[in-house]
């Protein structure tokens, strides 16, 4: 397992390598990429976006929700990667993996995964467009 | 009740619109009652970003205590240690 919040991710080919090595019993490998897309909601232009954690709590809390949703749906092993800072339109913003032994629970640990991620871990994000820039609303969820 | 000293840390949104990343307080009595009141008094006239009323922060205000999110934190009873950091946070949008 490895969660983690930095200015950089690492090399998808590195943590795919890494999440295969934790057991023999893998049979398959979900990937999440999080990418900055170039047109907000309010359809302006997106120049990029900007990440901002909680440096002590962000880290702690993702690790809580991967150990949660490996226990959850009886995966194998689960990777969660978020970028801060600066991220370009088309830059990545987060990886998750999901190893599971059968496609079907790990799917929707991935589902569930992403999802927690977006609405759990203390990372906020700020959107520049052409016109403006604004911190983007989280929603409460029900837990 | 005896009073404390507690540190408030603002994150993203609030800390901008408030214009504060970190400051303290001195409350009347060690629990969460006295620490909204004395919040309330320091940020004065923004205080409507942080609270829909007098006594209650807003649904989209995230609070941790000592580094720990609480879930239901507006409970006013929750008591408070000397020193205590109280982190004030938006609603993540992370992702």
């Amino acid at each position: 397992m490895l969660a983690k919040v930095d200015e950089s991710l690492d090399s998808l080919d590195d943590l795919i390598s890494r999440i295969k090595e934790s057991s023999s019993d893998i049979g398959a490998i979900l990937i999440f990429i999080g990418v900055v897309r170039g047109q907000a909601k309010t359809g302006e232009r997106v120049l990029h976006l900007e990440y901002t954690a909680h440096e002590t709590l962000a880290p702690r809390v993702l690790e809580k929700v991967l150990r949660r949703v490996i226990s959850k749906y009886g995966i194998i092993d689960a990777i969660a990667e978020h970028k801060i800072g600066r991220v370009p339109v088309g830059g990545d913003i987060m990886y998750v993996l999901v190893a599971s032994r059968h496609r079907e629970e790990g799917f929707a640990a991935l589902k569930d995964l992403v999802d927690s991620i977006k609405h759990e871990v203390p990372i906020w994000k700020k959107e520049v467009t052409e016109q403006r820039s604004y911190w983007v609303e989280g929603e409460k969820v029900d837990p | 009740m005896k009073g404390c000293k507690v540190e408030v840390r603002f994150y993203a949104k609030f800390k901008e619109e408030l214009g504060l990343a970190l400051i303290q307080l001195e409350l009347e009595e060690a629990n969460f009652r006295s620490f909204l009141k004395a919040l309330r008094e320091r940020i004065g006239e923004k205080s409507a970003i942080l609270f829909r009323d007098d006594t209650q922060l807003r649904d989209d205000v995230l609070i941790a205590i000592n580094e720990q999110i609480v879930g239901d934190v507006k409970h006013p009873e929750v008591t408070l240690n000397n020193g205590a950091i109280i982190d004030i946070m938006p609603l993540p949008s992370g992702g």
